[in-house]
Parts: structure tokens; sequence; C-alpha cells
């Protein structure tokens, strides 16, 4: 802040520099001008000097250090001055220059003046100013020029003037300039105080960031454009302390902080950077505390002038961060190297089946698999069989709701088993965000596993083996006879067997000296490590003494050391006894074999007579030994078989057979011990050179008297080379015999015999010939191959024998029968050949009965179905022209017997229904068996009641029992299930059909029937059901055919299609059962059937027996329009139509009914199908595209076969009706399209029962109140209650007419009516009984008009009279 | 109109085409005095004459040419002041309902006990017109 002195101090510093230049240049100006030469005097030397040092002070004021300091300056102006002025006076008053001197002294004054003005000595400058002026006066007065003085004087007053007038402006200015300074120093003021808020402002907010630069995460510090360091936070300096560098960083370059050279080169660069304007960032490691840094140098602008002044350096620890990362990449690249490692297909899915990560096996497409899809993709699109498909959704959609799935499959193209295994992935908060899919090849594991289980299997049997090896073991050592006992090493014993401890009871308990020899044998064995063998006595646990021959054996333990010794002991007492006595024996024998020898001897000596021949033949003779050793051998072995006879004898035979053959010696000993006599033996034999030869030798004993051997002769020959052809000749037949026998055809080779064509006899026969033929080897060898052909013509063989003749072989096809009687179909090849003079045939002959039957069966097919399908046409037609005049037929009579019959008639009318029942039925069986033939019958399985089912055909029959005097009786077996599962109709068809007939052939005693469990099996049980009667019974013969169709036995004389059995047997058949029946001739039949009854399961139960009925009755007008052409048929179902109340119009073609149809509204079109002018159909089809919207059509046909109705509604119509027509069927019919303008009310056989029940309730005819009422009411008036009473009973009289003629024309509407009116009569005039009758008969009537049977008006109308005849006997 | 008919017998309409019937309903109602009866046997015919001004009108529910429904509503939509007293046989506790709903003045059941009551409830009919001519005049 400038100080206000130094402002003024400026203004004089100003003046007094420039007073003393003005002062210099009027005096060089007095030395230049020519005023007075005396003035030139003036010491220019002095002058110089005044001029030197005025120059040198204002240069001294222009000095820098000097400017600083305005006083100074002025001090030494005005200390200068006040010692150059009076100098200069005193010079110019010694040289009387007194103008000079005078001006000089004005001079000085002024400026003492001028001091004294601006300095605080005001007062005493103008003292001194006069003083001055005083004590200057004598010398002025001195002066000696009088002008001088004047000019003094006034020069004196001018600068008085002069000074005063300045000191007065300079006042005024000074005043003004004060004035403005207060104001000044005011606005400081307030600026100070503005500042001084802002300052402390500033410092606050300071305090506020330094405290948030102190307290954030970051190291912040602030340096200057030289990298000196202007604030730095409390974190940096931690940081900074924390490693050993002074944190005492204001004020010093941050360069400090850096710990080594590259470090400090990037903080330079980055501040350098951050100078220049950009941002400069960068990442550092710090070794030794172990943190990662991330830095930021950013420059910071000035914000007015937007110039860079400093660099804002940020540093943040992300050690924590660096880590983390470093361990999430680690941890990733794990899994990666993991996922990738493992040899599997990983998948991982997120919920919409997308690809977020695959391993690197499905992304290569492992396993035969497309590679996987990119990221982001449906793995679904992977997958493109439908199936897999929706099982990995499927799987998918499981996984997703946190289950496990795994699934193993078998890939056929691969080989390979393949395991897929589902599981939801979750994400850290646990919830699942997608699946992860492996698949895996587990055919090693499945291999293994199978192994595994393999070698299971096996080591089990193998210990099972070696658990019953031991326990047989065990029993075979028990079962010895001899002792057998294991002993340990130490001599103890482990395990003795059943005749050891016969023996020595437990143990034994032999005296010292035998325990001593048995520890030494023990020892032995232990030692020697083999087994031994000793004999001795030893004595048992009763004290005998037994000889016993002991093997004691070491038994190795699996280390090969032995830890057992087995010891076997067989008891050899009795043996060594017999010994002894064979001993003795032999030595009886030899003496006694000596003479035999001698007597041997005699014989060989005559017996050498003989040798002589036997030594020329080419035949090997030999004698030999009992023993078998050779006593003779005749030279020729030497030819034979190279060995002299010398080298032979003392040999047995055996020594020189081929060790294969040694067996035959064996056999031929045996055959010779037996027969005594020769046996024959081909036998090798070996040569001296190695070789075998064949030999035949014949063998034979030479026995002496007593039968004993001496010796055995044998007579060789060399077959070598027979046997070898004979071999070579076997192979090949053995070779031939197999192809032979091998081949599919039988073949059979056949001898001729010349004179007889047809002898044929076998020769020979393959093992297919056998198979097919049946027939033995030696059956067949004895057959003529004629007799097992087919009758065959002699035209046909003379036509086989001609072509053998001259092709050699003929190939044809016949039929032959084998020998169990079965005809098969043959192709049969024949070829002729010659072995020697015989002619032979070889038959090759194949079986084609396959062949055939296909080609039968094909024919025969072809031929059922067209017979079937003509059939069902022929049924079809047949069934469609009965039915159409049936239909008139059962309407009719069914109106007829609504009319007024006489008892007769009635009975006419009613066997006409019978019939027309019975011709319906047997239509029905027809149809049945033509559905059941075309296979169209289906079942309709539901769960059912078998004994309502058997009631029902009992109800039905009970009455036909009756009236044949039979008994028919019912039993069901409690094993019989409540509740079964089967077809209820067909049962009851069956069951019906088998009853109709025990009843039909019984003339008297009882029909039975009986059901019962016949087989209880896991998915059905099989039911049986018998029908027993005791009628006429069944031939044993006809048994057969009488389930074939149409067969009809005895029935011709009963009537009947014949076709029930036969229906049923198919019925049963479909049924899954078998029907069979026991009979005899006049004992009674037994049918019987099974059937199968699948069990019920637990929802279903049985239906609600069918008993309901319902009936009819029109509540809104109803019109329809009837299209028929019979006019029988227009009245029956008219007449049907109008009983409910429906009005109808009837036309008798489809073209009156289409125009009918257009030019009126009607409910419903009736429509028959086959009509002349237009038939039904078309009709209908005219009618719907006509009228929009169409009345529904019903149509109606005698066409029943099953797919007319499907057919029919194809072809436009809404609704289908079979002829004949029932009133139920139709009224149904009507109800199920109009069910608005129909009441259908369902009747039950207890609501009737219950209604008539009311009849018979105790009631008075008459009300007597009601009478009394009355009486009183009419007082005098007799007349008038006379005339009541006559009104009354004409009005019954009238309303029963009515009633009976109503009902009896079926107009039911009327008959309601009347029946309302006589309720309300009744009840007027207190008929009691008369009303409540009435009152329910009216209730049942208007609900269904026509249950009100004759039988209860018959009631009604009794109950009319009798009231009649009470009120008249009441009141008159 | 009313003060024309101040004094004059309460005329009362029955439907009934049973003569006998008839005939009890005249003998039961024949005690009551100031009362004439007409009957038709039709509900059309009875429709016609209603320019004669019933006072009450008998109904049975079963007529021979319309429903007694039918036949009430239209003898209100005439008048609602003429008085209907339902005579039927009908026990229905429907039927009942609906017409208690139209507003009739009483419902009897045809019964033996029909003439008694008929008699009790013309006869209190009577007395409440009565009344109601007398307050008017």
């Amino acid at each position: 802040m400038p100080e206000l002195d130094d402002i003024a101090i400026e203004k004089e510093i100003l003046e007094i520099r420039f007073l003393p230049l003005v002062l210099i240049m009027m005096l060089w100006g007095l030395q230049i001008l020519p005023y007075q030469p005396d003035i030139l005097l003036f010491d220019r030397k002095l002058l110089l000097w005044i001029t030197f040092l005025t120059l040198s002070l204002s240069a001294l004021t222009l000095l820098p250090s000097l400017r600083q300091s305005t006083k100074l300056r002025r001090n030494l102006l005005i200390g200068y001055q006040a010692v150059l002025l009076p100098m200069l006076a005193q010079q110019l008053f010694a040289h009387e220059y007194y103008p000079l001197f005078l001006l000089i002294y004005l001079f000085g004054l002024s400026i003492i003046a001028f001091i004294a003005r601006y300095s605080q000595l005001r007062l005493l400058g103008v003292l001194a100013y006069a003083t001055c002026i005083v004590a200057i006066h004598p010398m002025i007065a001195a002066m000696p020029n009088e002008q001088l003085i004047l000019t003094w004087q006034t020069a004196l007053i001018l600068t008085i003037i002069w000074n005063g007038t300045i000191y007065a402006l300079s006042t005024k200015v000074r005043e003004r300039q004060l004035s403005q300074t207060l104001q000044y120093l005011q606005t400081i003021e307030q600026n100070i105080q503005k500042q001084k808020e802002y300052a402390e402002k500033l410092h606050t907010e300071q305090l506020h960031l330094q405290n948030i630069v102190d307290n954030i995460d970051v190291f912040v510090a602030l340096v200057d454009k030289n990298g000196i360091v202007i604030q730095i936070n409390q974190l940096f300096l931690d940081y900074i302390g924390s490693h050993g560098v002074s944190t005492d960083l204001v004020g010093k370059p941050i360069i400090s902080i850096a710990v080594n050279q590259e470090r400090r080169r990037v903080v330079e660069e980055s501040i350098q950077t951050a100078l220049q304007g950009q941002t400069a960032t960068g990442e550092l490691y710090n070794d030794k505390v172990d943190k990662y840094l991330v830095f930021r140098y950013c420059p910071i602008k000035d914000r007015s002038t937007g110039e860079i002044y400093g660099v804002g350096i940020y540093y943040r620890d992300i050690t924590q961060d660096h880590k983390a990362q470093q361990q999430l990449k680690y941890a990733s690249n794990q899994l990666k190297a993991i996922l990738d490692s493992i040899d599997q297909n990983v998948y991982l899915t997120d919920k919409h089946g997308r690809v977020i990560n695959c391993n690197k096996r499905a992304q290569e497409g492992n396993l035969g698999l497309n590679p996987a899809p990119p990221v982001g993709e449906l793995l679904l699109n992977n997958i493109k069989e439908a199936e897999k498909r929706e099982n990995y959704l499927r799987h998918h959609k499981e996984a997703l709701q946190g289950k496990i799935i795994s699934v193993e499959y078998y890939v056929e193209p691969i080989k390979l088993w393949m395991q897929i295994k589902y599981m939801p992935a979750y994400d850290q908060a646990g919830n699942i965000f997608g699946v992860v899919t492996t698949i895996a090849d587990i055919s090693l594991i499945k291999r293994k596993e199978e192994e595994l289980l393999d070698a299971l299997a096996k080591n089990k049997a193998a210990q099972a083996q070696l658990a019953a090896r031991e326990t047989m073991y065990r029993q075979l050592l028990h079962a010895s006879t001899d002792q057998i006992a294991l002993k340990d090493i130490h001599s103890q014993y482990l395990w003795t067997n059943h005749r050891f401890k016969e023996f020595y009871g437990e143990i034994p308990a032999n005296d010292a000296e035998s325990q001593e020899k048995e520890l030494a044998k023990d020892r032995e064995v232990l030692l020697k490590k083999e087994l031994i063998t000793y004999e001795y006595w030893v004595r048992n646990q009763y004290g005998e003494n037994h000889l016993l021959r002991t093997i004691k054996a070491p038994i190795w333990n699996p280390e090969g050391k032995i830890d057992k010794i087995a010891v076997f002991s067989t008891d050899i007492t009795e043996q060594n006894e017999r010994i002894q006595a064979l001993k003795e024996l032999i030595k009886a024998y030899q003496e006694l074999s000596e003479q035999e020898q001698k007597k041997a001897r005699e014989l060989s000596e005559s017996q050498a007579t003989i040798q002589l021949l036997v030594e020329n033949t080419t035949e090997l003779i030999a004698l030999a030994h009992a023993n078998g050793r050779l006593k003779y051998v005749s030279p020729s072995a030497k030819k034979l078989i190279g060995f002299t006879p010398e080298e032979m004898i003392g040999h047995t035979w055996a020594d020189f057979f081929h060790e294969d053959d040694l067996i035959k010696i064996q056999e031929a000993a045996e055959s010779l011990r037996q027969t005594q006599g020769e046996h024959t033996l081909r036998h090798r034999v070996r040569t001296r050179s190695g070789q075998y030869i064949w030999l035949e030798t014949i063998w034979k004993y030479i026995l002496d008297e007593k039968d004993t051997i001496v010796a055995i002769q044998s007579s060789s020959r060399d077959i070598t080379e027979r046997m070898a052809a004979e071999q070579a000749v076997k192979a090949l037949a053995t070779r031939y015999q197999t192809l032979f026998n091998a081949s599919y055809d039988a073949i059979l080779i056949l001898k001729t015999n010349p004179t007889e064509p047809t002898d044929l006899t076998v020769v020979e026969a393959n093992t297919s010939a056998y198979e097919l033929l049946g027939y033995s080897t030696e059956e067949l060898l004895e057959l003529n191959v004629l007799e097992i052909e087919d009758k065959i013509s002699w035209q046909e063989l003379r036509r086989r024998i001609k072509t053998l003749r001259n092709r050699r072989e003929i190939l044809l096809e016949t039929r032959i029968c084998n020998k169990s009687g079965q005809w098969l179909w043959v192709e049969i090849a024949v070829i002729a050949f010659l072995i020697g003079e015989e002619e032979y045939l070889q038959l090759t002959i194949r079986d084609i009965s396959l062949r055939k039957q296909a080609e039968e069966a094909m024919k025969a097919k072809t031929i059922a179905e067209k017979s079937l399908e003509f059939k069902s046409n022929f049924l079809a037609k047949m069934s469609h022209e009965i039915r159409t005049p049936m239909n008139g037929l059962q309407g009719m009579t069914y109106l007829l017997l609504d009319t007024s019959l006489d008892k007769r008639q009635k009975k006419i009318v009613e066997s006409i229904q019978n019939s027309t029942k019975g011709l319906l039925a047997i239509l029905n069986d027809i149809l049945d068996l033509s559905k059941l033939e075309a296979g169209k019958l289906t079942l309709e399985l539901a769960p059912m009641d078998l004994r309502l089912c058997l009631d029902e055909v009992q109800d039905l029959f009970d009455a036909v029992a009756l009236e044949k005097k039979l008994t028919l009786s019912c039993w069901v077996s409690d094993n019989v299930p409540a509740l079964i599962v089967s077809d209820y109709n067909r049962l009851r068809q069956i069951i019906n059909n088998l009853v109709s007939n025990a009843i039909k052939f019984t003339d008297a005693g009882t029909v039975t029937i009986t059901a019962e469990l016949s087989e209880a099996l896991t998915e059905y049980d099989l039911l049986k059901i018998t029908v027993r009667d005791t009628g006429i019974g069944i031939d044993e013969d006809s048994f057969e055919q009488l389930f074939d169709k149409f067969y009809q036995g005895k029935q011709r004389t009963a009537g009947g299609t014949g076709l029930g059995l036969a229906i049923c047997k198919e019925l049963v058949e479909l049924l899954g059962g078998q029907i069979g029946l026991q009979s005899k001739l006049n004992h009674g039949s037994e049918f019987w059937f099974t059937f199968k009854a699948w069990h019920v399961q637990e929802h279903q139960s049985a239906p609600p027996p069918s008993t309901e009925q319902y009936t009819y009755r029109a509540v809104k007008p109803i019109h329809i329009l009837f299209a028929e052409d019979t006019s029988v048929n227009q009245e029956v179902i008219k007449w049907m139509l109008e009983e409910i109340g429906v009005q109808v119009t009837i036309v008798s073609n489809g073209l009156e009914a289409c125009e009918k149809a257009k030019s009126g509204p009607y409910d419903l079109i009736l429509m028959d199908i086959n009509m002349p002018v237009m038939d039904g159909i078309t009709a209908t089809q005219h009618i719907k595209t006509a009228l929009s919207p169409a009345p529904p059509v019903v149509g109606m046909s005698a066409n029943a076969m099953a797919g007319d109705t499907e057919r029919f509604m194809a072809q436009g119509l809404d609704g289908y009706l079979t002829k004949p027509i029932t009133p139920e069927a139709l009224y149904e019919m009507l109800y199920q399209f109009l069910p608005e303008s129909l009441e259908r009310t369902a009747i039950t056989v207890q609501e009737n029962q219950a209604e008539q029940e009311q009849v018979t309730t105790d009631m008075p005819l008459m009300n007597p109140a009601v009478i009394t009422h009355i009486k009183k009411l009419a007082g005098n008036h007799i007349e008038m209650l006379q005339g009541l009473l006559e009104s009354f009973i004409l009005d019954i009289k009238q309303i029963r007419e009515k009633i009976s003629h109503t009902h009896l024309h079926g107009n039911y509407t009327e008959m309601v009516k009347v029946l309302h009116t006589l309720k309300g009569l009744s009840g007027t005039i207190g008929a009691s009984r008369l009303f409540d009758y009435s009152n329910a008969l009216y209730g049942q009537a208007s609900a269904v008009p026509q249950s009100v049977s004759s039988e209860q008006l018959e009631q009604l109308f009794q109950l009319m009279d009798a009231t009649c005849e009470a009120v008249r006997s009441e009141y008159f | 109109m009313q003060q024309n008919t101040a004094n004059h017998p309460f005329r009362l309409f029955v439907i009934e085409d049973n003569r006998t019937e008839n005939m009890l309903i005249h003998l039961a109602l024949s005690e009551i005095k100031n009362l004439t009866i007409k009957t038709f046997s039709t509900a059309t015919q009875m429709l016609e004459h209603l320019p004669e001004q019933p006072d009450i009108v008998l109904v049975d529910l079963i007529l021979p040419d319309m429903s007694g429904i039918e036949l009430i509503k239209k003898i209100q939509a005439y008048n609602p002041r003429i008085r209907i007293v339902v005579v039927s046989a009908q026990r229905d506790i429907d039927v009942l309902a609906e017409v208690q709903s139209l507003g009739i003045f009483n419902y009897l059941v045809k019964s033996e006990m029909c003439l008694t009551y008929l008699h009790q409830v013309i006869s209190e009919l009577i007395i409440l017109m009565n009344y109601y001519r007398s307050q008017q005049t």
C-alpha cells in the first residue's frame, strides 16, 4: 500500500530536481550571454562543479535503489540545495553580482518556503524565511545601487506574493487531496473488510476441502509449475511415511517421493504432460509395501485466465481391486483350464437356454456332437431330433427348478454310452440363473461297471463254489474210513473227522511212549517238509490195539510256510492179518506152480513142431505168458516190424502198441475173459524204424484143464495198406455223408426195380429226410416212396417215368404225407443215375408248405374278403329290405294294441308283436354276426356288476321258465368280485342266449346259472359262467358243429336261427375267454364259458342301473315336417308325434319336402333317406343350402350296418334314426334338438310304486264336515241341493267318459285337463277319497301322461262310482 | 264413478266351466248380502265383461283358454282396483310365490274346506270394501 506521504514527496522531488536544473541552465546562460564581462568572471570551475553535482544528484535520484525510498531522495535533494544555494549566493555576492545574488537569494528563500510548505515544519519555515530576509537585509542595504535595492524590494515582494499564492493554492489542493484520500481510504477499508470476509470464507472452504482431501482414500497432492508441493493430503503423507520418505513435503519438490530413478522419471514426465494441458495416468507397483497404485496427473488451471499454474496429483491404492481382479482372472483361467481339461462337453446356458459359456470340447463338438452354438444362441439349435429336443427342454426346465437330472442313453452310430447331466447354475445370491449341461462319454464307465459286475458275480460264484467245495471236502473227510486229523505245528489237534473220534474218543489219550513217537513223527514232517508214511500200533479208546498206517503230510500256507500237518491213518490191522494169511497161501501155491511149470515145459516141447510151421508164415505168430510177457515171437516179426524175435521176447505186446491203441488191449482182455474165445483187434505197432504199421491180430487164450490161462497166443498180419484205403474211403464217405446230412433239403436215394416201375425202395436218406418225413431210419428203408405221396394217377406216373427216361431228371410239385399224417407240400427234384447195373433215383425234397400255405392263405384271404364283402353288402341290403316293412308292422301293432280290441284280437295282435320282435332279434343276430366276422364289433369295457347282469337275465326268463314249469336259479360264488370291468351288454347277450337255449331244450327240471372265479391273474380274473339244464342233452358227436354258424341240430324243432351259439363263441373269444359244453343225450347239458374280468381301477365305479325311463311332453308348440313315402310309416310316426303334442306336416318325397320346408318355418324335419323323386340326402342338402338357418334334419332309414350313421351324418344330416323307429328313440332325438320345447321327465319304478301305494290309504268317501257345511248353506233350498247333487253325478259320468276316451286315444293333454277338473270338483264337494286319488293321478299324468295305466284308471272309475253312490245315499 | 256406485251391491265375477262347482260357489256365497255373482265359463268371456266394473274376481290358475297368471295380469292392467282372489288346486310353492308377487288379494287352495274358506274370505273382503266406501263418502 503506497504511503500517502510518498505521493507528496514524489511531487516535491520533481520540483526539487527541476529547480537546480533551471538554476544551472541560468548560470550557464549567464556565462554565455554577453551581459557584463564581469559576470563571465564567474568561476567556471565552480560552475562545472555545481553542474556536475546537480546532474549527479539528479542521476542519483534516478537510481533504482533510491526510488524505493522517496523520503531519502527528497532529503538528499534538500540537503544538496541547502549546501549549494548558500555557496552560490556567497559567490555571487563576493563577485558583486548582486542581481544574481539576489536571484539566488530569493531562490533559496523560495526553496526554504517550499520546504516549509511541504514539510511539517511549516511555521518554522516561515520563520526561517523571514529571518533570512531580515538577516540578509543589511547586506542588501549595503548594496550601492539604489536600483538594486528597489529591484530587491520588488523581487522580495513578488517572491512573497508568489509564495503566498503558491501556498494558498497548495493548501487548497492539499485539502482536496485529503478529502480524496479519505474517500479512497474508506473504499479501501470496505474492500479490506470484504476481502477479510471473503478470506474467512475461503479459509473455511479450504478447511473443508482440506478435510475432504485428507479423508478421501485417494492420495492428493498439488504442485506448482516447478513441481514444488503446494498442498498434500494426510493419506498421501501417511503412505509416503510408510515407506520412509520424509513427510515434510510442502514447499519441497514432489520428486522426492520417488523411490528410484525410474519412478522419478515417470513423475517428471507426468508433470510435464500435465503442464502441457493433458492428463497423465498410469499404474505402478510398490514392491516395498506390496501395493498397486494408479495415478493421475491433471493440469490445474487458473479459473479466470485458463493458465496452467500447477498440477494435481492423485494416487489411488488399487491393491485390493487389483488382487481381486488377479484372483478372479486366475480363478477364471483355472476354471477354464479345468473345464477344458475335463473329458466332457460342458455348456452353460441361461434361463432361456442361450449359451453363456461352454468349454473347449463343447466348442469343438466332441463326442460326435455339433460344435456348440456361439454365445447367446440357443443350445437347442444344436439338437435336431424332435424327441431329444423335447427331452432337452423338459430337463432344462426341471433343472431351472433346482433339480439335477442325469440321463443316460446309447448312441448307436458311434457306439457310445452318453450321460447328459442338467444342473442348475446358482449365482452368488443362491438364485438359479441358468443351467449347466454336461455331456460325457460314459462307455468306459459302463463297460467297467459291467466288468465289475461280472467280476463280482464271478467272485461270488467262486466263493460259493469254494464254500461248496469246502463243505464237500469236509463231508468227504468225515465220510472217509480213514482217520483224518489236522494238527498245527505244535502238534495240537485242530480238526478231526468222525472216524478219528470213533477211534480215539475226542483226542488220543495214549501213553507217553506213543505220544513221544507221535511228536517225533510230527517233527520229522516239519523237518523233512514232505510227507512221511509209517505203521505202528496204537490203542483205541476201548483199549484195543490196532495197527495203523499213517501218512503225515505238511500243509503249506500261501506264504510258503508249513502251518499245519495233515494226518491220515488207515486201520490196517485186518489187512495185516489177511496179508499174513495170503503169504502162507502163496507159499502153498508156489509149490503147486512148480509142478505146473513142469507140465508146461512138456507142452512147449510138443509145440515145437508147430513152431516150425509158424516160423515160415508171413504172419507174426507170438505166444505170451499169462502176464503178457512174450515168450515166443515168430521170425516173420523181423520182416513185418523190423524187430527180431529176440528183441521182442521178454517185453509185452503193450510195449510195441501205439499208445492210442493201448485201451484196445484192455477191451480185448475183457472180451477174451468173457468169451474165452478169439478176439480180433486192429491196432498199430511201432516198427524198429519208429513208424507205425497197422496189424490185424487175432488173440486167443490158451487154457489148461482148470480154465486157467496158461498163455496168450496171437497172430498178426499187416493191414496198413488196407487200413489206409479204408480210412481214405471212410473220410470221403464221412465228408459226403456230412454234406448229405447237412443238406437242408431232404434227400432220398431210391432203388428202382426195372420190372416194376412203382416199386421204389429207399436205400439211403439224410437227416433232413428223417426230420421231414418223421420216419426212423429203419422205417424209411422199408418204405415205398409211393406210399407217402398223395395219390397220383397212373397217367401222371407214366408221364413222370417217360420224362425221366428222356431227360434223366424231373422237377415236380406234389403233396406228401409224413408219418404223423401231416400233409406237406413239397418240391421234388428227381435225378436218375446208375450204380453198376442198377438204376437209382436221387430225390431232393424241399418243403414248400410254408410257401404253399402263404399262397393258399393269400388265395383264401382274397376269397374270404370278397365273400365277406359280398356278405356284408347282402346283409345290409337284406336288413334294409326287412326293416322297412317291419317298421310299419311294429308301429302298427304298437298302435293297434292301443285301440279297443277284444281279447281274441288282442292276443292275435300281441302274437304279431312277439313275432315281429323275434324277427327283429334274428335280424340283429345276423347283423351282429356279420359285424363280428368283419371285426367291426368292439367291446365297450366299463365297470359292471355281474350279479346285476345275472339278475336281469333271471328276471327276463323267470316268466318263461314259470310257464314251462321249470326252476330257474342263479348262484354266484363269493369269489366273484363285486365289480369287474367287462362289456355288460355282450355278457348279458351271451348269458341270455345260453339260458334261452337251456329253457328251450328243457321240458322239465331246472336251469341253473352259476358264476365263479376260474383263475385269478394279476391283470384280470378269469370268471366262469355255467348254465346247466336237465333237458334233452346233446349227442357228443355234435359238439364240434354246435358252435358252427347256421348249425341247428335239434333246434329246428325249437326255432331260432342257429346263430346264437356261433355268436356266443365269437363274443366269448372277443371277451378273452373260451366256451364249451358237457352233455349227454337225454341227460341234460352244461354250457360254460370263461371271460376276462379286468380289475376295477380305484376311481372307476359301476354306472347306475339304467332303469331310468323318460316321458316326453311338448310344452311349446312344435311343428315338424315329415317326409316319408310309405303311408303306413307316415301314419305310425305321425301318431307317435301327435301323442306328445307335436304338430306334423306330411310330405311323401324329397322334392315336396324341399318346397314345404321353404314355405314355412318348421322346428325340425324328419327325413326318410330312401324316397322316390328325390332322396332324403339330396333333399337335406337342398334345404341346408336354401335355408339359413335351416331346421335340424333327422334322417331315418332301415340301413343298420356299422358306418351307416357316420356316412349319413357326413352328408349333412343332423341326426339319424334306424328303422324300425321306437317312440323312445324318436322322442329322445326330438328332445336333443328341441330341449326347450319338449319336457322330459324321468320316471322310475319306485315313483310309480309310491304313487300307486297312495290309493290304499283308508279314508272316507265323503268328508262329513263338508257335507254338513253344504247342507247348512243350502238350508231350506232342497231343490238347490238336489240340483247340485244331480249335477255332480252327471259331471262325474261325463268326466269318466272323457278320461277313458282321451286315454284310449292317447290324447293325454285332454286327459290331464279332465283329471284336473275332476280333482277340483271332488275336492270342493268333499269327496275325499276321489279327490285324493285323482289328485295323485293328476300329478302323475301331468308329469308323464303315458304312465297312467288302464288299471289306475279302472281304480279311478270304481272310486268315482263309489263316490256317486255315496253322494246319492247321503242326500237322498 | 265410485260415488255412483256408492250403494250398489258388490259385483263378483267367477270363471268356472263346471256347473256343479258353480252351484257350490253360489251356495257358499249365498248368505253374503250386498253381493251379486256373475259366472263365466271362459276367461275370455269374463274379460269381455270387465266394463261392468266387477269388484272381485275369483280366478282359477288353470283355465280352459288361458293361464291364470295371464288373466290376473290382464285384469290388473284393466283396473288395478279390482280385488282378485285366486282359487286353485295348485299347491306348488313356486306358483304361490309368483301369484303373490302379482299383488292378488288372497289365495285359496281348492280342497274340501274350500267352501268354508271362500265364504270367510269373501265376507271379510266385503267388510273391508264397505269400510273403504264409507271412508270415501
